[in-house]
Order: structure tokens, then sequence, then C-alpha cells
């Protein structure tokens, strides 16, 4: 079949790559004492792009020394290699007596060089790595070691509101793609020692940094260690944007339902790493990743914790119900008019009736043309500038659908429904994805079989649902262990969830020590 | 040496065993024929009838933790007689999943599928169940507290909705038949759904909690499932009267009458459904425990390749168990309590029996 | 792994295939079914056969304009055929229409007077055994023939049997007497003794248009119809069924008029054996009295004219009682489910009751006892011709 001619592929696939000879291992050498040799290499390496600055110096007392500085223009701040780098060592004039033979790049960087990260390192693919991702390479003739100076400073976004997640109350930044200011919005909202980052270079191309996030005690080790090893058998040559992680770690590829979830913002993944999640922060993309994903999460939305709990439970039962309504309106609708007639309350069958009368397709055919016109417009105004993508929403949902209906092609109410199921799901944007496809799956069943189709459907969602189990945790969690329930259809106060969520946290299941409501009494 | 590793939490097997009576909300028609308006007597009589049993099989299992029934038989009368009494559970796991999906079949075929043939539609179910059933017990005990929920939301809207239908007076007269009616109602509902609950026997190793607690959290599931009969039972009196003895689904029938404005009414739909998922529940523990039942006296090291082709079984054998649904009342009330009798109570007191004739479980920590 | 998936995909392609390669047996699009709103059964000259009538609800609407008036039944279909049983009828009747008769959204069922008459019963099984008819239709006997009850229309609802759902939803408010649904009708009947009761509708002429109206009950026995409850006496049968929720009293003797609105009422029904073995049913009825309309009563107190309309009050409920227990008497049917009270209260001397039943039942006695409760006057308390209280 298809499908085992594709798995067979993807292992040989994966296979293969492991054979495959590495790109950096020719770099895996140390430099070389002579500079000229060092700076030829550099050369032959990065050829002669002109954003490659190779910048050659002497220094000393006497200008005994020379010594070069590579960077790439653009990516460093100028500004500091000139005040940090380059006048500190030009300028110093009091090199001891003899220093030649005692000269070391210790002595620079340690009391010359006024930066504060700078790391010794005598192979070139460290040097390379470090020079392409912006920090500054200093050789020194005479010397087998070289130094990386952390210069990065390029144009970057700024930290604005995110697009995707707004909020009416809470916190408006959002991550953007660089990634020392995402780790450091993270760190910024957690200051706890224990909040662990691990770094790592993924991407034989990109060398794209990584970083998982988590607290020690609260994230549960085998989840980490799973994430840790999944993350280095990847071995690919571009890393773009999370996205591409999330894809090379899932549990579920071929699973409707998300597995992993992201965040632009960092409040939601400060709070989910305090729940014992982990975040991956992907250099370049603005979307922190965070495993495991529980079904759940696709309801809760940041503000339900800002606002009171009342409100806030009335809103997480309406996603249920909208996730509900945004798979099952249209399917359910299919199924009552086309096997349970009797269910309709007898004037409402009249309606319904007439407006079908004037229509030529069956139910299902009709469903399936609002549906998919629905989809195509919803992407037309997606990629779309926004003025156009309003004008486009306009011409598909007022004129297309007014003119289908007298033309007589669908039925209103029909369109109605499909409008009831477009807008529900938009209030569960992270299960775009599985609502789209549930609702296609659930209309040929309801058009097949009816309420009973239905039925069966809906029990093979749940049956999917409990199969997964996203880095050993049950996706739905929630179902399984009754103490999730303070944070699931409904969120209870904040002072009466004293502990994390069950499957996800590990030693440190407390929130808060005791069951205080705010007022002190019991 | 256990084949299925998933582990069972105590709440979650409360619910799993409420879910489990729950299920037979759709075979209340076996006794409603008979007893008439005093069906909710004769549910708590036959309710406490079966503490009897209930307290059996609480008590193998507190001997016998971590052993299933198969091997309960097997160390209690040694592996030959053991096997033949395994076979003969086995025969009885599959002729109640076979009637419980043929009950299925025939309530859809009722309802809303007149012309579908019952191939397709039991087809398409059992293979929803073996998909359940291949993941293990954690996957079809999963979703017993929702389904339990589900089911007590149902029940208590749906009292609440006929409440302007219901009438003190259709429980009268009280306690003014044949003697024997009673007997025989509190019979069948002891077998028909309460004394089921013996199924557990093939599962309780998979229970994480201390053999101890076990017993609770088992009355407790078995007192929920049985309130929510109960309920069912009287709500359906109380709303149709006279008239539950002439139907064959009075529960579905109570639902149909609801209508408190033209709006809301005709919502049997929601019995409908939330049978199917009840009935779902209990297939899938039935099949479960058939195919583990196979796998152990066989001594399999895995169950899954097994699932299938007992799927297919079970529906053959359900397409020839009974020729008409009169044969399947009949039977119901009259023959099936009996049989189901000597495997419910019988067979499991003698296992005790001769268990304790035996000194079994001591001779066990012995070896251990 | 791999495998795992591959057995995960290969059941998510097979189910779609069998959903759609299956076919779908029991789909019937809207456009291919006949809603059925009302049944008529009437007699024919032939003893065995019934003449079956069907009201459809007319969907396509290329035939009716908005300028041609409301009043022409244009909204429904109404098809008849002789048979001898309901599901022949049916069969008979789904040859001529174009589409499958679905019977689910069935709102009533009309029998014709000279049908009830002959017995109703053989045909109340097929509504019960048929799973698409449902037990809240409601049950009707026609004052004439069932077809020209459903060929009428009525003012507000074009067709006859949404028109008389809603109607009888309206009296409902006040008083359930009209309201008898199958399944109460199979109540009825199964019970021992009880007579079972139907509503009549029947036409009226005003003004060249023909009306329908809900007038009394028709009483049957195992045979057929028996006899009729007029308007009074539908009223003592509301009242000893408890089926009033509010009403009026309307008072006319000497002194003047008076409408009392009785509400709150609270009904009790308890029925006796003495030492002589005699049949006693006691009747409580305790209400509250709203006075809502007041005409005459000149020069009298207002404590006076209370005191006459409660007196008046409770001598108008208890007429209306016992013409309607004198009726059942005269038609020796016990319509009032007497026995089944006597069955309830007293299961152990029931069967004896049960098989001399019909004698006993001309010996049942019914003593009233009803208690009226003034607790409201309206927006004034005196009349415009009552004389001031000193």
């Amino acid at each position: 079949m298809l499908f085992s001619y594709i798995m067979k592929k993807i292992v040989l696939w994966q296979h293969y790559n492991k054979e495959e000879h590495h790109d950096a291992d020719y770099l895996e050498k140390d430099i070389s004492m002579s500079l000229a040799e060092n700076i030829e290499f550099f050369r032959l390496i990065l050829g002669d792009s002109n954003d490659i600055k190779i910048h050659e110096f002497i220094f000393g007392s006497n200008c005994e020394f020379s010594g070069v500085l590579i960077y790439i223009d653009g990516l460093v701040d100028n500004l500091e290699i000139t005040e940090s780098i380059l006048k500190p060592i030009i300028l110093n004039k009091n090199f001891e007596e003899n220093a030649i033979e005692n000269f070391t790049m210790m002595n620079l960087k340690k009391s010359i060089i006024c930066l504060g990260d700078i790391t010794e390192s005598s192979i070139y693919s460290n040097l390379f790595e470090g020079c392409l991702s912006g920090n500054t390479i200093l050789l020194v003739d005479g010397l087998s070691t070289g130094l990386v100076i952390s210069t990065k400073g390029w144009e970057k976004r700024s930290v604005t509101e995110p697009q995707t997640e707004s909020v009416v109350r809470g916190p408006r930044e959002g991550f953007t793609e660089d990634f020392r200011t995402n780790t450091s919005l993270i760190r910024r909202r957690i200051k706890s020692p224990k909040l662990k980052m691990e770094n790592m270079i993924i991407g034989r191309k990109t060398y794209t940094n990584i970083c998982i996030a988590y607290i020690e005690g609260v994230a549960k080790p085998e989840v980490l260690q799973t994430l840790r090893n999944r993350l280095r058998a990847i071995d690919v040559d571009s890393i773009m944007d999370s996205g591409y992680i999330e894809q090379y770690i899932e549990d579920y590829p071929f699973s409707i339902f998300p597995t992993i979830g992201y965040s632009e913002k960092p409040d939601v993944i400060a709070a989910k790493i305090l729940e014992g999640r982990i975040a991956v922060v992907v250099d370049g993309s603005p979307f922190v990743l965070t495993v495991p994903m529980l079904f759940v999460e696709s309801f809760q939305s940041a503000e339900d914790y800002y606002v009171r709990p009342i409100y806030a439970s009335l809103i997480r039962l309406m996603r249920f119900f909208a996730y509900f309504i945004a798979i099952y309106a249209v399917p359910g609708f299919i199924a009552l008019t086309t096997f349970h007639q009797e269910l309709i309350p007898t004037t409402l069958l009249f309606t319904v009736a007439k407006a079908r009368e004037a229509t030529p397709f069956p139910a299902i055919i009709e469903a399936l043309i609002m549906v998919i016109s629905f989809e195509i417009l919803r992407e037309a105004g997606l990629r779309l500038p926004r003025p156009v993508g309003q004008a486009i929403s306009i011409v598909g949902a007022l004129i297309m659908g007014d003119a289908a209906v007298s033309a007589g092609i669908v039925g209103a109410p029909m369109v109605i429904t499909v409008a009831i199921g477009a807008v529900s799901e938009f209030i569960i944007p992270d299960q775009g994805d599985s609502i789209s496809i549930l609702r296609i799956i659930m209309m040929f069943l309801a058009s097949a079989l009816g309420g009973f189709g239905l039925s069966v459907g809906f029990l093979g969602v749940l049956i999917h649902l409990a199969i997964l189990e996203p880095f050993g945790i049950p996706y739905f969690a929630s179902v399984k262990f009754s103490r999730d329930q303070q944070d699931s259809f409904v969120r209870l106060p904040l002072w009466v969830m004293e502990d994390r969520p069950k499957g996800l946290s590990y030693i440190d299941e407390k929130r808060k020590k005791t069951f205080i409501p705010p007022n002190g009494k019991k | 040496m256990k084949i299925d590793k998933g582990k069972i939490s105590g709440i979650q097997f409360m619910f799993t065993v409420a879910c489990f009576l729950q299920s037979s909300s759709l075979l209340t028609s076996f006794f409603t024929s008979i007893t008439k308006q005093d069906s909710w007597i004769v549910t708590i009589l036959g309710f406490i009838v079966s503490i009897p049993s209930l307290l059996i099989y609480t008590y193998i299992m507190k001997i016998f933790p971590d052993k299933n029934l198969v091997e309960v038989n097997d160390i209690v009368f040694g592996p030959i007689i053991g096997k033949l009494f395994s076979i003969v559970y086995l025969w009885f796991f599959m002729t109640l999943s076979s009637l419980n999906i043929k009950d299925l079949g025939d309530f859809v075929h009722k309802t809303t599928m007149q012309k579908t043939p019952a191939i397709i539609i039991l087809g398409i179910f059992m293979l929803l169940c073996a998909w359940a059933v291949r993941n293990g017990i954690e996957v079809v005990t999963r979703y017993s507290m929702f389904f339990t929920l589900i089911a007590i939301f149902i029940v208590i809207s749906t009292s609440f909705l006929t409440m302007n239908q219901m009438k003190i007076d259709n429980f009268l007269p009280m306690l003014n038949q044949p003697r024997m009616i009673y007997i025989q109602g509190a019979h069948i509902i002891s077998t028909i759904p309460f004394g089921e609950v013996m199924v557990f026997l093939m599962i309780h190793p998979n229970l994480e909690i201390e053999p101890k607690q076990r017993r609770k959290y088992y009355t407790y599931g078995f007192i929920i499932g049985g309130l929510t009969l109960l309920t069912i039972v009287i709500r359906d009196t109380a709303v149709l009267g006279n008239t539950i003895k002439i139907f064959a689904l009075p529960p579905f029938e109570t639902l149909r009458l609801i209508s408190i404005y033209s709006g809301l009414s005709r919502i049997e739909v929601l019995f409908a459904v939330s049978l199917i998922m009840l009935m779902f529940f209990k297939i899938c523990i039935l099949y479960y425990v058939t195919v583990m039942s196979i796998a152990y006296i066989f001594n399999l090291k895995s169950f899954k390749s097994l699932v299938i082709s007992v799927g297919i079984i079970i529906i053959m054998y359900s397409f020839s168990i009974y020729p008409s649904i009169i044969v399947h009342m009949n039977s119901a009330s009259k023959t099936a309590p009996f049989q189901w009798f000597m495997f419910e109570t019988i067979l499991p007191f003698i296992t005790i029996i001769v268990a304790k004739i035996r000194k079994l479980p001591k001779l066990k920590k012995g070896m251990i | 792994m791999v495998i795992k998936k591959l057995i995960l995909f290969k059941i998510i392609v097979i189910i779609p295939i069998t959903f759609i390669l299956t076919g779908c047996w029991d789909n019937k699009e809207l456009d291919t079914i006949s809603i059925v709103t009302g049944v008529g059964i009437d007699a024919t000259e032939d003893e065995d056969k019934i003449e079956f009538i069907l009201q459809i609800e007319r969907v396509s609407q290329h035939n009716t304009s908005p300028l041609e008036g409301a009043n022409t039944n244009d909204s429904s279909i109404i098809l008849e055929t002789e048979a001898k049983g309901i599901l022949s009828a049916i069969e008979k009747l789904q040859k001529q229409v174009t589409r499958d008769l679905f019977m689910h959204h069935n709102q009533a069922v009309i029998f014709g007077k000279e049908q009830a008459e002959k017995g109703i019963k053989p045909y109340i099984d097929a509504f019960l055994r048929q799973q698409d008819m449902r037990m809240e239709t409601l049950v009707f006997v026609a004052e004439g023939k069932a077809k020209d009850i459903l060929h009428n229309s009525m003012e507000q609802d074009s067709a006859f049997s949404s028109g008389i759902t809603r109607m009888v939803d309206a009296t409902n408010r006040y008083s359930e007497s009209y309201s008898v649904r199958v399944l109460d009708l199979v109540s009825m009947i199964i019970e021992e003794t009880t007579a079972p009761t139907i509503p009549i509708v029947r036409l009226e002429e005003h003004e060249k248009e023909l009306r329908l109206l809900l007038s009394g009950l028709a009483i049957f026995n195992d045979g057929g119809l028996i006899g009729q409850l007029n308007e009074i006496e539908t009223r003592g049968y509301t009242w000893i069924m408890d089926k009033f929720k509010t009403t009026f009293i309307e008072i006319d003797i000497e002194e003047g008029f008076s409408n009392l609105n009785i509400s709150n009422i609270k009904y009790n029904l308890e029925p006796e054996i003495n030492n002589e073995n005699k049949l006693i049913i006691s009747l409580e009825i305790i209400g509250d009295i709203v006075i809502s309309e007041i005409q005459g009563f000149d020069n009298m107190t207002v404590k006076a004219v209370t005191d006459t309309l409660l007196e008046e009050g409770k001598k108008v409920i208890n007429r209306e009682i016992q013409t309607c227990f004198n009726k059942s008497k005269e038609l020796n049917a016990d319509f009032l489910r007497f026995g089944e009270e006597f069955h309830k209260k007293f299961p152990k001397q029931w069967e004896e009751i049960k098989n001399n039943w019909n004698d006993m039942y001309q010996e049942v006695e019914l003593s009233t006892k009803i208690e009226l409760n003034l607790i409201d006057t309206g927006k004034i308390v005196n009349s415009l011709n009552m004389k001031e209280e000193n």
C-alpha cells in the first residue's frame, strides 16, 4: 500500500542520513600557530563574500604582536568591536617584558578586552560557528588558540504585541525572532535558579540555536530525557522555524490532533513551564514550543487565568461547546435531515423541508460545497494583505452566501449551519486542523449512517484520543486524573488549585502549600 | 505473567463498574414487562439479592489479588479441570458479548435504521470495539467516568423534564401481584445486569489499588450503577404508568414523551446517544474479557492478534443466538437467569469452597 | 512503532471505505418524504373497512401565491383510501404520492363519529406497534366525519393538525381534559374498568365560515362510542379528574351575575369501602377565588355579596360534578376512573369488585366537599352599584 511505501521511504531515508559524511568534519582540527595560515584557511572556507571582514592589526608595546579580527558585517555591533576590543588592545602599551614568550590568550581575555562573553577555542569549527553566528574571532600570531568574542548586534524586531494571541487583559509582549530576547523574556518571568536552559545547535547548515527550558524538579525527567534524545537525533541541514522542530519530535505525525503546543506569549510559556512542561525556544521563530501538550490545553487561553474564575469557567465551557458545534453542526444537520427527520420540531421541519425543496443536490453534496468554499475563502482571506482580505470575506460571506441561496444551489438552513460551524472554529484556533478534518469525516459518516455513524465517529475520536500519549503523558489526562479537572471544563479559583497537573509534574507537585481562601476563612 | 500491563485506578474502576451497570438500562423491559408498577421494588430486591455474589467476587479478588479468573481456576482446580472451567466461563463471556451486541443491533435497527443490514451496523461497531480492545484495558476504561457522568446527567435531566407527566398514582397498587413474580423479577435483575459484574474477575489484576480497598470501590460502583437503574425504572413507571408493560423500550418511550415547549421535545436522541456510548463501553469490556480468557487459556504471549478474529466470532454467534426478538425476550426473562445464576454465583462459590479446602492462598504465599 | 501506525492507517482507510461503499440504506432526503401531519379514520359502508385519510404538509410552493388569501387550504394535501387495516391503507396511499409517507410528525388522530361508534380499539394497535408512530400524538373524535375536519383550515394555522395541537396547548393552560394522547388512551384502555374518553372536535358555522371547536368528550366502552359529555358535564369531569389548573365559575342568580376565577386548586379524592361493603368516593376541592366580574347585586354590602358568591360558587361546582357523575351512571361507564382508584387503594378487595363492577358502579356514592377562599377582588373592591359599607 501507499502508506507502507511512504513509511519504508522514511525509514530508509533516516538510515541513509546517519551514514552520510558530516559537513563540518573537516573543520574539526586545531588551528595553526601561523596567523597567515589561519587567515588563508578562513578565506578558503568562507570565500570572498563581501560581508566577511578580516581586519589585521598590530599591537603591543612595540607593536610586536600581529593579530586579526574576523567578523561578519551586519551581524556584529561595530561600535563594540571598536570600543571594547580594538581600542583596548591597540592602545595598551604596557605589555610586560619578554611578553612574547609568556603571552597567551588568557592575558587578552582577562585583562585587556572589555567584554563579558569570551570563549577560547583551538578548533576551527568552533571559530567558524562563532563567527557565523555573529561573534568576532580574534587570532594572534604565534598562538594556537583563538578567542570567540560575543559581539552580536544585528537589526531585530522589537518586542511587540503578538498578533495570534491578543488578549484584553494580561501582558501584551510577545516573542520575537531573536533567540536571546526570547530566552530573556522567559527568564524575566521565572527568576528561580531552578529554571534551567539547555542549549544545543541543530542543523548542519543553519546551525540553529535551540534551547530547552524547564524547571528542575517540576518537569518530569523521563519527558526531558525523551525530548533531549529526540532533539539530538535530528540530523537535517536546516531548521527554519519551530514548526520544523515540532515535526521532528512529535510522537504521532499522522494524528489529526496536535501533540506539541506553541505560543507566542512569554507569560503563557512561563505558565506552562511552571506546570511541568518543557519549552523549546528556536532561534529565528517567535513561536516557542511546549511539550507535552494535552488536549485541554487547546481550550485554555492565557486570559482565563487573568479574569475572575466564574466568567473564565463560563468561557471555558463555551469553548468546549464551540468545539463540539464546530465539528458536529454540519454533520448533525445532515444526519437530522436525511435520517432522523422525526427529531426536528415539526414547525422547523416544515421550514427546512421548504428550503430543501428548491435545491437539487443531496444534503451531503450541499454541505460539501459550502464547507469547501468556506475553507477556500478562509485561506484566501488569511494570506492576502489585510484590506484585500476583508474584501474577500465580504464577497465570500455576504455575496456568495446570499447568491447561492437565491440561485437555489444550497438551502438557507445549510448556509446557516455551515456558518455556525465555521464561526465556532475560530474560538479554538489550536484545534483548527483537527476540526476541519473531523468535520469532513463526520459529514461522510452522517450521510452514510446517520446518528449511529455520528456516535461511532465520536467514540472513534475518543478512542484515538485515549491512545495518544505524547512523551508518555496521556493526551486526555484530564479525563484520567480527577485532580486535573480543576482546570479543564471549568477553571477553579487560583487559590483552590493547589497542585500542578498530575500527569505533568514530578516531585514538586504543589503550587501552594495549603488551602487558604483569600479572606482567610476555611 | 501479565499480558496486558495497563493499570486502572480505584476511581476509574468504580466508574467502570457503574458504567457497566448503567448500560443495562436498555434491558429494563425484561423485568418491567413482568413486574409492572412494582419494578422499582424488584430493582431494590435484586440489588440486595446480588450482594452475596458481590461478596464472593470481592473475596476472590482479595485472596488472589493478582490472578485473573482463568489463572484462579488453574490454581484452584488444577490445570485440567481448571481449563475446563475456564472454557465454560469463556462460553459465558462470549455469549454475553454476543447478546449485548445483538441488543445494540436490535436497538439501532428498531429505532432508526430499519433498512440497513445488521451486519453493517454490528461490523462497524465491532471494529470500533476491536480498536479499543487492542489498545488494552487502559483505553477501554479511560472514559468510564466521562460516560457515567453523562449517563447520570441525562437520567437526572430527563427526570426533571418529565416531572410534569409523572403521577405518583402510577406506583399503586403496591405489592399486589403474586409472590412468584417478585422472586422472578428479582432473580432476573440480580442475574442479568447485576450479576454480570463478575466479568471484572478477569480484569482485577490490572487494578492499581490495594486488594483490601477493591471491595470498597467495587461496592461504590455497584451502588452508583444500581441507583441509576433504579432512577430510570422509577421515572419510567411514573411517566408511563400501566402502559410500561407493553413497551419493548420503556426508557426510549419515556424520553419520546418529553415535551416542555414544542421546541424542547423529541429528545429521545439523548437516550440513543448515551445508550450507544454505554453499550460501547459494556461490549468493549465483555469483548476484552473474552479475548483475555482465550489468551490465558491457551497461554498466549499477546492478545492483540486474537482481537479481530474473536470479534468476528462474536458477531457470527450473535446472528445465530436467537431467531427472533420474542425468543430473546422469553429466554431473557425465563431461562437465561438460571443459566447465568450458575456462572455468576454457583461456580465462583465452588471456587471459594475448593480454595478454602485446599488452603490455597496460603500455599501461594509460601511459594513466593 | 511503524507497524502500529500502519494498522491505524488501515483502520482510518477502511472505515470511510466501509461507510462510503456500503451505501445508505436508510438515507432519505427531505425532498423524498411527505410529512404526514394528521390522520383521520372514518367509517365506510362496508362493515370491515375504514376510510383512511392522511393530511400531508405541502412543502413545494409553486402552486401558492401570497395573494390568494390565507384561508384556502393550500398548505396541505388530503389523501383518502379505503382499507381494512391502517398499515394496508398507508400502503395504498403510498402509491398515490410521489414521496415516502413520513408518519413521525403526525400531530393528531381523528376518528369519525360513525367509526367511533363502531369501535376504535382495533385501530389503536397499529399506532402503538409502529416505530414511526409517536405516543404523544393527540386523539380526537369528530362530530361528523373526520374527513371534513381535516379538510377545514383554521384562521391562524392553515392546516388543521398544527392548529388543533396549538388549540389543545392553549386549553391545557387551564384544563387538561382535552389533551388525550395515544399513550393516555392506551393507559385508559388497559385499565380494566375505565371507559376511555376522547375529546370531540366539531365544525361550527360562523358567517359562512367553518370554525373548529373543541366541545365535550366522547365516552367509549369496549365496543365503541356510547355517549358524549356536554360542556357542563365536561367541566364536571375536569373537576373530578383534577384537570383544572384555573377556570372561571359563572354565577347567574336573581341578584346579579358574576364571574369568579378559581385557581390554586387543591384536590383530594379518597375511595372508601364502608362496613356495608358500599363504595364511597369522597372528593375534596379547595380553591382560591378572585372576583373577575360583577353585574347587579345592587344595594348589597360587599360582605353579603362575597358570601353569596362563595356559596353560589360551591353550588355551581357541585352541580357540575353531580351532573357529570349522574351521566356516568346513566351510561354505566366508569370514565371517571373510580374503579382504578379502588384498585389502587384496595388491591385485596379488587378482584371481587372487578367482576361485578358494572353492577357495583351504580351503587357508588360520591360525596363532595368544596371549599372556596376569597383572596382578591381584582383592581376594585366595590362594584359601581354596591352599597358602601358602614
